[in-house]
């Protein structure tokens, strides 16, 4: 996506914020408020929101061919934009460890979310050597272990501890 | 001579060893992300019961010292604020650690820690009493124009295109607004969900905006992005006398900062770094240099964060009102030794009120010392690869986010900040703005509603206020500052493009 193309995504994105929090303060319960009200700021700030967005909307629209292509050409010698899987599997294991380490607990989903991050992050050629991954192994089980019992006798901070508790 | 007297009795062996150990125990909270002095002191606090008042409460500043200087670790050498009062240090900070002037910049980091901390403590020796006095005219008019001209900090924190930083912001005020409604506590924007009614916490917010977006994009830029960073040692502090003396135009001005910001309570280091970087950067002659890696803006962050904690013991001790979380722990180390903050204590107890002042001025020391010594052991962060130290640094990162509340519903919090934080930085919107907007909002929200209730809806009497005049009025030359500054850049664009 252009830079451009982004500035006018991210301006819609925004404008849109802006209105859905605006309707959002319909739904704030009233009986009796202040002079305010608990209503009044969200609404000011989605109108200021909603002003920004649509000037950021406008600037990007009105760009001049000439300012276009000097972006193009910046971005053409910058990376090139490529499908980023891996981010997405970075997320998608971040929100599997969020959804699952209470009922799994801590040091289990720890172990396996820094087993398949550091895989992640590690270069194809790396993840061929049996050492790498034996030392990958051991960070990962080792660390959660760690920080357990070290949170759990030093500072008294219970995580959870799923089935294995 | 009473500060003399306080000296001696701090150069006990008990006492000293106790202001050791909360520094460095304090550094090492702040140092972890997710983690902060507030943590360390909730969780140290209980330690204090038995010990004597003046041992208790020096060790408990101490940790306060540590905690709030530690975060400066992981700023620089990781880029992800060990502490919300390390968030500026991160810009100019990481950016040196990647050209592999870690070394330098940590000991820039320190010293000028040591200096700010300095200030704040001298200040409060000398002046305590006296800026208590200013402090107490504060009332929500007053509050409501400071705030609002805290925020006008988000332009030199726009990264050059203010009306994405303002976006940024508006985001941080909205996402403040989730939770109960401080003044009437109707419920707001939960959707239902309970774990939002105390809306979300601010360690999530933080470390999953600055912390979980970074390793995403790591992942998305694959292993070139996690080689290690030449280190390159650095004598003394890694910067010359000249530096130095160069420094204190970016340090006195961030120190007073600092301290002003610390003394009013409810706004803190938190936002006292950024503050004073969107400051220096402003009145610098190559603002367009802040952000790749200059000690201009490492300067700023950390004197302004370390003179906070100065200017938030002076109202606990002048007035015994505590500015934020961390202080509200010292506060409560008092009331366990049934001693009460507040004007009477210079006259009942002044032997342990001059004792604090030089446990924490010896503290301010002991950080310097003990920070310095550990610059070899830091720097040894940097020859683990990326490849292992962030997802390890991101494991920290879930125990400091469940140990905001002890609840699991905030790792989701901080992932989902994370997504956002990743798709902002994506899409070039700045990410310290949001963070600004949302501490900064419940404050304004709160102050300016207050405002007008007691002034029955009118703004005559908030206008009336000479204190809140002047900051209304600063506020506005701020603005129209950005706005100059906003107008040449644009020119200069044109201009380098017709050219």
């Amino acid at each position: 996506m252009s830079e451009r193309k982004k500035n006018i995504a991210s301006g819609i994105f925004f404008l849109v914020f802006a209105i859905a929090l605006y309707a959002g303060s319909f739904s704030i319960v009233l009986t009796t408020a202040d002079v305010m009200g608990p209503q009044f700021f969200p609404r000011t700030i989605a109108i200021f929101t909603a002003i920004l967005a649509v000037v950021q909307i406008a600037m990007a629209w009105k760009k001049t061919p000439d300012e276009e292509k000097a972006e193009a050409e910046g971005e053409k010698e910058g990376k090139t934009e490529k499908l980023a899987i891996n981010a997405v599997a970075t997320l998608a294991i971040l929100f599997l460890y969020a959804v699952l380490v209470d009922a799994i607990g801590f040091i289990i989903m720890t172990a396996l979310y820094l087993f398949c991050q550091i895989s992640l992050l590690l270069s194809k050629e790396a993840l061929k050597s049996k050492k790498t991954l034996v030392v990958t192994g051991l960070v990962s089980v080792l660390t959660p272990v760690f920080i357990y019992y070290l949170f759990y006798y030093a500072f008294s901070i219970f995580l959870p501890t799923g089935i294995l508790g | 001579m009473q500060l003399i007297q306080g000296f001696i009795s701090v150069f006990d062996p008990v006492t000293l060893a106790l202001i050791v150990g909360g520094v460095v125990g304090g550094i090492v909270f702040g140092a972890i992300p997710g983690l902060s002095a507030f943590t360390a002191l909730a969780l140290f606090l209980p330690m204090t019961f038995t010990m004597e008042p003046v041992n208790g409460i020096s060790f408990l500043i101490a940790i306060y010292v540590g905690g709030l200087s530690g975060g400066l670790i992981s700023a620089v050498l990781l880029g992800i604020p060990g502490t919300p009062s390390s968030i500026a240090t991160c810009f100019d900070g990481y950016p040196m650690a990647r050209n592999g002037e870690a070394g330098k910049a940590l000991g820039t980091a320190i010293l000028f820690s040591f200096v700010g901390g300095t200030f704040g403590a001298l200040v409060l020796t000398y002046l305590g009493p006296v800026i208590a006095g200013v402090a107490l005219k504060f009332g929500p008019y007053e509050y409501f124009a400071v705030i609002l001209f805290a925020l006008t900090t988000v332009s030199g924190l726009s990264a050059g295109n203010i009306n994405k930083g303002l976006l940024s912001c508006c985001l941080g005020i909205a996402l403040s607004f989730v939770g109960i409604d401080r003044l009437s506590s109707y419920m707001r924007y939960t959707g239902g969900i309970q774990e939002l009614s105390a809306g979300f916490n601010l360690v999530p917010l933080l470390i999953g905006t600055f912390a979980v977006s970074q390793i995403i994009e790591t992942a998305e830029k694959g292993a070139s992005a996690t080689q290690k960073v030449p280190y390159t040692k650095i004598k003394g502090m890694g910067l010359s006398l000249k530096e130095f003396v160069y420094q204190l135009r970016n340090a006195v001005p961030a120190a007073v900062i600092g301290l002003v910001i610390g003394i009013l309570p409810g706004i803190g280091g938190n936002v006292s770094n950024l503050m004073a970087y969107a400051f220096c950067k402003k009145r610098s002659k190559y603002p367009e240099k802040f952000g790749t890696g200059i000690l201009d803006g490492v300067v700023a962050s950390e004197t302004a964060n370390n003179a906070t904690i100065g200017g938030a013991l002076i109202v606990l001790l002048t007035l015994g009102i505590p500015g934020d979380n961390a202080t509200s722990m010292i506060l409560a180390g008092f009331q366990i030794h049934s001693i009460t903050p507040g004007p009477l204590l210079f006259k009942t107890s002044a032997d342990l009120v001059y004792t604090l002042f030089a446990a924490f001025m010896i503290a301010n020391l002991v950080m310097m010392v003990s920070e310095f010594m550990g610059l070899s052991l830091f720097a040894r962060v940097l020859s683990i690869p990326g490849s292992y130290l962030l997802p390890v640094v991101i494991a920290c990162c879930f125990v400091g986010s469940f140990s905001a509340n002890n609840r699991v519903f905030d790792i989701l919090v901080m992932v989902i900040f994370g997504l956002i934080g990743y798709v902002l930085k994506k899409y070039k919107y700045p990410l310290a703005p949001m963070v600004v907007g949302f501490i900064l909002a419940p404050l304004l929200e709160e102050n300016v509603r207050r405002s007008l209730m007691r002034s029955e809806g009118s703004m005559g009497p908030i206008l009336a206020s000479p204190i809140a005049l002047v900051f209304f009025i600063l506020t506005a030359v701020m603005v129209l500052l950005s706005i100059r500054s906003e107008l040449k850049e644009s020119r200069k664009k044109k201009a380098g493009q017709a050219a």
